[in-house]
C-alpha cells in the first residue's frame, strides 16, 4: 500500500514536472548564445520621411581553451539598417544577424540632431517605451553631427561609446536625462524638455595619431517633442542649476581681471517661489551652495571670514551670470521652459495656470525672474593665499 | 500498472522454539539443559558447562563465548563454588551468596535464561531448583570513546558516543548527575531484539511526548535494529517529506543540552548516533560551538550559514534562470563576459548546471565511501575535472564551475549532514523549474518549499517554528545565538513546563 504510494506519489510529481517543461516551459526562454546584444543605438532622419537605425552589437569573443582575448577591449560592430520607424528598422536590422537582437542592456539612445529637429521624436522613443526589453531608465542623447558618427568612435578606458556617454551623465556632466525623465519632462505643464548635446571633439596626440573622443558639449532644447534650439556649456549649466541638478562640482569665480578662485560644491539647492501680483508674474530662484575652496588664484587671505564672505560673493556672482544667460537663451529667445516655472505656478496658482496654460509661451517671456544665490564656504582649505 | 505493486499478503514467520520460551524452569537440570539446547541448535558458540557444586550438588553454567567475562567466572564463579570448604549441599540461594559477584539476579522461565545468555549474562543452574541465576558477567570488546568525526568542534568536549548501550548511558548521565534523568527501557526487533532507550528529564520534558514517543516506538515491529536510522523512519512525522524530522547526534553533550530544552533523546544500542526529537528547521543549524564559543561569533557565523543554506539551494537555479530567461537583470559589463564565457558552450544553460552539479554529487559520493588515501586521489581528479578540463574542453563556462563551488562550499556550511543532503537534494527541482519558467519557477519552487516546511511537524512541534508561528522571544536562539545570560527560558514548545533555566539579569556589570 505504502510503496504503491510512494510510487504514484513520485510518478505524479514527475508527470507534474513534465508538464511544466513540455507544456509551458522554455517558450520564452532564449541563452545567452542565442542573442546579439546590443550596447548602443543611434538613429538618424534618411529620405523619404524614413529613419536609419545604427546599433552597436557586442561579439562575444569565445574564451575557451584557455586562451585569454589578446586585448580586453570588447569587440562590438557597428550595422545599420533603413526603416519607417524604429521598430521597422529594428527589423530590418535582424536580417543580417543569426541571433536576435536583444535590446535589454542597450542603455543609451543618440537621436541625430536633424531627426530631433523635425520633430515627433516622441514617436521614435515609443518603441523605446512600450518594447519590453528596453529600459526605462537608458539615457537618451541629441548629437550635434549624424548620431551614426558617435557611435564610431572607439573610446580609450570604456568598451563602447555608450558607456562612456551614460558614465559621464551618471557623474553629472551635462544633464542626466534618462527616458523616464523626458517623457516627465514633455508631458509636464509646460512641454519644455532638455537632452544633453555630444559633439566629437578631435584632439591632436604626440604620435600624430587623431584622438577622437564623444563630449557633451551643451544641451539641446526642446519644446514637447521637438528641438527648437542648443546652448552652450554655461548656459547648460545655469539651467541645470536652476532645475535643481548638479553639473560639474567646480565653479570659478573672478576677483579681478587674471585672478581665479574656484570652488568645490558639495551641497547645492534650488527652491522656485512663484508669484503672481497685480497680474504680474514673477519667480524669485533661491538657490543655496556650500562647498570647499580648491584652488585660490587670487591675493585674497581666505582664511579671514571677511575675505570669505567676498569670495562668497565673486562666486554667486559668476553663479547668477550663467543663469542670466540661460534665461536669456531659453526663456526669452526660445520661449520654452525646461527651467519648470510652469510646474511651479500650476501648483501655487491652479486656477490662474488654467488661464494661460493654452498661451503659455507668450506669456512665459514676459515673466519677470529674480535670482538670489547664497554661496557658503564651508572648507578654505590649509594655506592663506598663494606663493608668491 | 499500480495493481502489481499492490499489497500481497505478508507471512508471518513464527521464530523456531518460540513454543518452549515462555515455559518455568524445569526442576531437572537434564531436562533444562535439554531445551536450552533445543532452543540454542546449532549455535557452536554457546557454552554448556556441567560442574558439581562442592563435588556433591549437580550445577550448569551457560553462556556464549565472547560475550561474559570468562575469567571471572573462573575465579568469581567456579573457583568457590568448587572448593571443597563448602561441606553440605546447598540451595541456590546460598549458592549466590558463595559467589563473589554483586550483581546477581533470579531467572525463573527459559525466556529470562535466553535474555540473558543472549547479552552475556551467564546462567547458574543447578539440580532440584525450579530457578536459575543471572550472573553480572556480560564484557565484550567494546570501541574506546574518540572524538566524533562527523561532528568535530573547534571548541568543546571531544567524546562521542560509542556503540555500547551501557557506556552512552553512562555519558549521559556524566553530563546531567540529576536522578531527575530518567530512562524508558525498551526491546525492538524479533531477531535482534536490540535495547533502546528513551532518555528524558523528569520535569522539564512534556509527559505527553514521552507518552508519544513510547507509543510510536511500541507500533515498531521489525526483525531488527541495527541503526537508528531503522527506527526514525518508523517514527517520523512526514515519511514523504525529504527534511529529516528527527535530530541525530554522535555528541553526548548535543543530547545532554538537548534533554535540558525537554526534548527526548532516543538511544539504541550498536550505534553511536542518537535521535532527539523533537526538533525544528533551526535545530540542524545550531552546531555544538555556538554554545562554546563566543556569542558575537556564533551568531554571525549562524546568520551565514543560514545565507549560505539559501545559497546552496537556489544558486544554481538563479544562475540558470537570469543566463537563459533574465539577460536584463545582470548589470552589462558581466553580461559581456558572461557572453563571451558561454560562446562556446554547445548546452542551454540548465543542462550544463545539471551536469556539472550532478558530476560534483558523484564526486561527493565517491569521496565519501573511498579509503582515505583514495578519497584524496578522487578529489584531485575531480578539482581537475571540474575545474579545468570541462572548461577547456568547452563543455561548460567557467562561471558555471564558480557557482558549482560556490554552492558546494555552501551546502557543506549545513552543520548537520542530514539536512545538508535534503537541501542540497531539493536544488535539482529548482533548477528544472528555473530552467523552464525562469524566475517564476524558481519562486515557484521556494513557495512550495516553505509550504511544505510550514506544514512539517516534528512529534507535534512545528518545524519552521519560531518563524511560523511566530515566537519572538525564541528568536533569541534561531538567526542569532543571544548572550548566555539572555538565554534565560527554555523554548516554548518543548520546555514550557519549567520555564526557566537560570536566574535572570546574570549580565556581568559593575554593582551599582
Amino acid at each position: 500500500m505504502i510503496l504503491c504510494r510512494i510510487i504514484k506519489a513520485i510518478l505524479s510529481f514527475f508527470l507534474v514536472l513534465s508538464q511544466c517543461v513540455l507544456l509551458t516551459g522554455c517558450w520564452d526562454n532564449k541563452e545567452l548564445n542565442q542573442l546579439a546584444i546590443i550596447v548602443g543605438a543611434a538613429i538618424d532622419k534618411e529620405k523619404n520621411n524614413k529613419i536609419k537605425l545604427t546599433v552597436q552589437v557586442f561579439l562575444p569573443q569565445s574564451q575557451s581553451g584557455g586562451q585569454q582575448s589578446s586585448s580586453s577591449k570588447a569587440q562590438v560592430e557597428i550595422k545599420s539598417a533603413v526603416g519607417t520607424n524604429l521598430a521597422d528598422a529594428a527589423s530590418n536590422l535582424q536580417r543580417e544577424y543569426s541571433r536576435r537582437l536583444f535590446w535589454g542592456h542597450c542603455k543609451t539612445y543618440i537621436f541625430g540632431r536633424s531627426l530631433s529637429e523635425k520633430g515627433n521624436l516622441g514617436r521614435q522613443i515609443d518603441f523605446i517605451d512600450r518594447h519590453p526589453e528596453p529600459r526605462e531608465e537608458s539615457r537618451l542623447y541629441v548629437s550635434d553631427g549624424k548620431a551614426s558618427d558617435i557611435l564610431q568612435l572607439s573610446p580609450s578606458l570604456e568598451k563602447y561609446v555608450g558607456d562612456v556617454l551614460r558614465k559621464m551623465s551618471e557623474m553629472h556632466v551635462g544633464a542626466n536625462i534618462t527616458l523616464k525623465d523626458f517623457e516627465l519632462m514633455v508631458t509636464s505643464e509646460g512641454g519644455g524638455a532638455l537632452l544633453p548635446l555630444i559633439k566629437i571633439k578631435h584632439q591632436n596626440n604626440d604620435d600624430r595619431k587623431m584622438n577622437v573622443s564623444p563630449i557633451i558639449g551643451g544641451t539641446a532644447i526642446f519644446m514637447r517633442d521637438k528641438m527648437i534650439g542648443r546652448i552652450n556649456e554655461v548656459e547648460s549649466k545655469g539651467l541645470l542649476w536652476v532645475r535643481n541638478q548638479n553639473e560639474l562640482p567646480e565653479i570659478t569665480g573672478y576677483p579681478k581681471k587674471g585672478q581665479t578662485i574656484s570652488l568645490y560644491l558639495k551641497r547645492t539647492k534650488t527652491n522656485l517661489i512663484p508669484k503672481i501680483e497685480k497680474g504680474k508674474w514673477s519667480v524669485t530662484i533661491y538657490i543655496s551652495k556650500e562647498g570647499m575652496i580648491v584652488q585660490n588664484g587670487s591675493k585674497i587671505n581666505i582664511m579671514s571670514k571677511k575675505n570669505t564672505k567676498r569670495v562668497e560673493n565673486y562666486i554667486e556672482k559668476d553663479v547668477s551670470i550663467s543663469i542670466e544667460k540661460a534665461l536669456k537663451q531659453v526663456k526669452d529667445g526660445m520661449k520654452v521652459d525646461p527651467f519648470g516655472f510652469a510646474t511651479a505656478f500650476h501648483r501655487k496658482y491652479p486656477k490662474e495656470w488654467e488661464k494661460v496654460k493654452d498661451h503659455w509661451e507668450v506669456v512665459l517671456p514676459d515673466i519677470y525672474v529674480e535670482t538670489k544665490v547664497k554661496v557658503h564656504v564651508l572648507e578654505p582649505g590649509l594655506s592663506t593665499t598663494t606663493l608668491e | 500498472m499500480f495493481r502489481i505493486l499492490k499489497k500481497r499478503p505478508q507471512k508471518q514467520h513464527p521464530i523456531e522454539g518460540m513454543s518452549n520460551r515462555n515455559l518455568p524452569l524445569s526442576s531437572e537440570l537434564d531436562k533444562n539443559l535439554q531445551i536450552l539446547k533445543s532452543i540454542y541448535k546449532g549455535c557452536i558458540d554457546v557454552i554448556y558447562h556441567p560442574f558439581l557444586i562442592a563435588g556433591k550438588t549437580k550445577a550448569l553454567l551457560v553462556y556464549i563465548d565472547g560475550l561474559s567475562d570468562t575469567e571471572q567466572i573462573d575465579s568469581s564463579v567456579l573457583a568457590p563454588l568448587m572448593s571443597k570448604t563448602i561441606d553440605k549441599s546447598i540451595n541456590l540461594q546460598e549458592t549466590c551468596e558463595n559467589i563473589q559477584l554483586s550483581n546477581i539476579r533470579v531467572v525463573k522461565t527459559y525466556d529470562d535464561c535466553i535474555k540473558n545468555i543472549s547479552n552475556g549474562n551467564p546462567i547458574l543452574l543447578m539440580e532440584h531448583e525450579e530457578q536459575g541465576a543471572a550472573l553480572g558477567l556480560a564484557k565484550w570488546d567494546k570501541r574506546s570513546i574518540i572524538e566524533p568525526e562527523s561532528e568535530s568542534v573547534i571548541r568543546g568536549p571531544r567524546e562521542g558516543f560509542v556503540e555500547t548501550l551501557g557506556v552512552n548511558i553512562s555519558m549521559l548521565r556524566r553530563k546531567i548527575r540529576s536522578p531527575n534523568l530518567k530512562m524508558i527501557k525498551m526491546n525492538i526487533g524479533s531477531y535482534s531484539d536490540t535495547s533502546i532507550i528513551i532518555a528524558y528529564i523528569e520535569g522539564i520534558a512534556n509527559q505527553s511526548l514521552i507518552d508519544e514517543v513510547q507509543n510510536r516506538l511500541q507500533k515498531v515491529e521489525v526483525d531488527s535494529v541495527l541503526e537508528s536510522g531503522y527506527i526514525e523512519e518508523l517514527i517520523e512525522d512526514n515519511v514523504f517529506s525529504p527534511f529529516p524530522q528527527l535530530l541525530d547526534t554522535e555528541r553526548p553533550d548535543v543530547a545532554s543540552a538537548n534533554l535540558l530544552e525537554g526534548r527526548v533523546v532516543i538511544l539504541v544500542d550498536g550505534t553511536p548516533f542518537v535521535l532527539i526529537a523533537p526538533v525544528s528547521f533551526f535545530s540542524f543549524f545550531q552546531a555544538p560551538d555556538d554554545y562554546y564559543q563566543r556569542y558575537l561569533i556564533s551568531s554571525v557565523i549562524r546568520i551565514m550559514r543560514l545565507f549560505f543554506m539559501l545559497i546552496s539551494v537556489f544558486l544554481p537555479s538563479l544562475y540558470v534562470a537570469v543566463s537563459s530567461f533574465h539577460q536584463e537583470m545582470v548589470p552589462t559589463t558581466l553580461l559581456l563576459s558572461m557572453a563571451s564565457l558561454r560562446e562556446s558552450v554547445p548546452f542551454t544553460a540548465l543542462i550544463e548546471a545539471l551536469i556539472m552539479e550532478i558530476v560534483f554529487e558523484a564526486l561527493r559520493e565517491a569521496g565519501l565511501r573511498l579509503p582515505k588515501q583514495i578519497g584524496a586521489a578522487v578529489s584531485i581528479v575531480g578539482a581537475l575535472v571540474i575545474g579545468q578540463a570541462a572548461v577547456q574542453a568547452g563543455l561548460v563556462s567557467p562561471l558555471m564551475v564558480i557557482v558549482v563551488a560556490i554552492t558546494g562550499i555552501a551546502s557543506f556550511m549545513v552543520p548537520r549532514y542530514s539536512e545538508g543532503i535534503a537541501l542540497r537534494l531539493i536544488r535539482f527541482p529548482i533548477m528544472m523549474l528555473a530552467g523552464t519558467m525562469g524566475l517564476h519557477g524558481l519562486v515557484f519552487g521556494f513557495i512550495a518549499i516553505v509550504i511544505h516546511l510550514c506544514k512539517l511537524r516534528s512529534f507535534g512541534v512545528p518545524y519552521l517554528s519560531p518563524i511560523a508561528p511566530t515566537i519572538g522571544r525564541e528568536m533569541k536562539d534561531a538567526f542569532i545565538r543571544s548572550p548566555w545570560w539572555m538565554l534565560n527560558t527554555r523554548p516554548h514548545l518543548t520546555g514550557r513546563i519549567n520555564k526557566y533555566r537560570q536566574a535572570p539579569n546574570q549580565q556581568p556589570k559593575p554593582k551599582k
